[in-house]
């Protein structure tokens, strides 16, 4: 598993008022009752913080944070021109 | 019975092939509008629902919600929307201040609302429950057998919905909304923004928040198209500007922030189709707003003020971007059915220029707090029924434009002078460091203290540099004690900031 999957289930396991356990690359993490909205929104905060990336609006749709996999994708497609 | 005057479209939809609502996966015609509209209204009748009742309705936002609200108005009763999201027993107490003929669930929220067996009296406040039945030709399948029903008392007569807002001590209030109060507001609305047949109308705000009052019943008047977007949309700025532009959306209205969620993006460029923009709700931001309009020059953007008792009161059209990001965006003046004053404690009239509690006089105020007459009477203006003094405070400009000054909690004391919350939030958005700041005032150990909740634009700043920013522009009382950055503001269901939120966060600061 690489890197950004795992620091995304460290991250929703650490939810301090609602962790989220049992969570694999593959969990849908938009299916209702999952991640409520301002989670979502936190998550999306997170990532762009911890791996230094802004999400163009173009790329900030569901599919693309829709599991941890998904979300691994984008943000090694947004890392690669400076890579 | 007068067919209902928010329903007024429906004399003609009958074969009618223009689209009435999209949702994700769907398109109704106004001919089909109106058979799913009647199907459901004999679902309901044989469900024992008459005029005069209620009917609760927890559905997520779609077409069939849309269908079982209007079936009530073509009964004669009153629909009721309540958050699906909100806990079972948030729910139940609504349910039980409510006493609806009959509450239409979903699977999941009749099973939670049921799961309390091992405690009865949870039950037994529960009125009949309905789902609704899948695929097309919205009919209902009931749960319970009708014979369970509540004492229900009637509905005042000519009650179209009721809106429950969360109240200041915690205790939801059902505001009473007639038709006459809501049609007064959808006519002033269609003509001041000429909504028509070719408008493309957005459905942002749920349908238990009283904006969506103006998407429902301006775009079905108008014969418009309402479109109603999925909630994960919602929640994606890219989505959001997909949804827009595919949906060719002419008319949008929300509270401010969605705008700025989608504008931090830069998501509003190019949506050229957007010709009325609209907002109300809470203070739009200036510097985002003036971000917003630069980014889109070529709609027209409209603040518009009014608490759901009154639906909107005020409006101002802002003919450019705001000057600078300290500029104060007016409320504006007040709508053709509305008499607005700025009035003092004792209820007299202020002259121009200071600063009163704004009041609101007209068919469009609310016909009372469900079952709460008191409340209702307190809330009046002495021996005016339709008037409704707004707690907010507020000021008429030398040039007739009415200002907004925050609410009567929104005031406080801060180093012995009185200071207004709005003014310091204001300040605070328009520098360039922040996206949106939150004053939240807290008892400290040397008085109250002025904590500040601040998203940053990219990176946060020194406490130092924000307070001598503020000490730069306001009196040295405005001067924040603190700023907390977040990543995100909380926000209650309606999108506006969760101020609760905010304060039980400032109470488990240290060192206050």
């Amino acid at each position: 598993m690489d890197i950004v999957t795992d620091r995304v289930i460290v991250w929703l396991g650490g939810i301090a008022t609602r962790p989220i356990a049992n969570v694999t690359a593959d969990t849908d993490l938009l299916d209702a009752g999952v991640l409520d909205s301002i989670e979502i929104l936190n998550l999306i905060s997170y990532i762009e913080e911890v791996f230094n990336i802004a999400v163009p609006v173009d790329e900030f749709v569901p599919d693309n944070f829709r599991t941890p996999g998904a979300i691994a994708a984008l943000v090694g497609r947004l890392r690669e021109p400076t890579a | 019975m007068a067919p209902s005057a928010l329903l007024s479209w429906m004399t003609d939809a009958a074969g009618r092939e223009d689209i009435a609502v999209r949702e994700t996966k769907r398109a109704v015609t106004y001919g089909a509008l109106r058979e799913g509209v009647l199907a459901t209204a004999a679902a309901l009748r044989a469900a024992g629902v008459n005029a005069g009742d209620r009917v609760a309705i927890a559905l997520p936002k779609s077409i069939a919600a849309l269908e079982c609200l209007l079936a009530c108005l073509v009964i004669g009763a009153a629909y009721v929307p309540l958050d699906r999201r909100a806990p079972a027993g948030y729910l139940r107490m609504l349910l039980r201040d409510l006493a609806p003929r009959l509450a239409v669930v979903t699977p999941e929220i009749a099973t939670s609302l049921k799961a309390d067996a091992a405690n009865p009296p949870a039950q037994s406040g529960l009125p009949p429950l309905a789902v609704p039945t899948q695929g097309a030709g919205a009919s209902l399948l009931l749960v319970d057998e009708p014979r369970n029903r509540l004492d229900c008392p009637e509905s005042p007569n000519d009650l179209a919905a009721i809106l429950y807002t969360s109240g200041s001590t915690g205790v939801p209030k059902g505001i009473m909304l007639s038709t006459a109060n809501i049609s007064c507001f959808t006519e002033w609305a269609g003509r001041t923004f000429a909504v028509a047949s070719s408008d493309q109308v957005s459905s942002h705000a749920p349908f238990h928040f009283d904006l969506s009052l103006f998407d429902i019943f301006c775009t079905l008047a108008a014969h418009g198209t309402l479109h109603i977007p999925d909630e994960t949309t919602l929640l994606f700025p890219g989505a959001l500007r997909n949804w827009i532009a595919d949906a060719a959306i002419t008319v949008w209205y929300s509270v401010p922030a969605a705008l700025v969620y989608l504008s931090a993006r830069q998501g509003m460029q190019g949506l050229t189709s957007l010709r009325q923009i609209l907002f109300a709700g809470e203070v739009f931001p200036v510097p985002a707003l003036r971000r917003l309009m630069t980014d889109l020059p070529g709609a027209q953007y409209v603040n518009l003020y009014g608490p759901t008792e009154t639906n909107v009161c005020t409006w101002h059209r802002l003919a450019s971007p705001p000057e600078s990001d300290l500029a104060a965006v007016p409320i504006g003046l007040q709508c053709d059915h509305y008499e607005v004053s700025i009035r003092d404690e004792t209820g007299q009239t202020l002259p121009d220029g200071e600063t009163g509690e704004i009041c609101v006089t007209g068919p469009g105020v609310m016909t009372g707090y469900w079952q709460q007459p008191a409340l209702t009477a307190s809330s009046r203006l002495p021996g005016r029924d339709a008037s409704y003094r707004t707690g907010d405070f507020g000021y008429r400009r030398d040039d007739g434009q009415l200002m907004y000054s925050g609410r009567r909690d929104q005031q406080v004391k801060s180093r012995g002078q009185r200071i207004e919350l709005v003014t310091l939030e204001n300040t605070l958005n328009a520098h360039p460091a922040v996206r949106e700041a939150v004053v939240i005032p807290a008892a400290g150990v040397g008085g109250t203290r002025l904590l500040v909740f601040a998203t940053p634009r990219e990176a946060e700043i020194d406490t130092r540099i924000l307070q001598s920013f503020v000490a730069n522009h306001l009196p040295a009382a405005y001067v924040p004690h603190r700023i907390n950055w977040l990543s995100e503001l909380p926000r209650s269901f309606n999108g506006k900031t969760d101020r609760a939120a905010l304060r039980d966060l400032a109470r488990n600061l240290p060192d206050l």
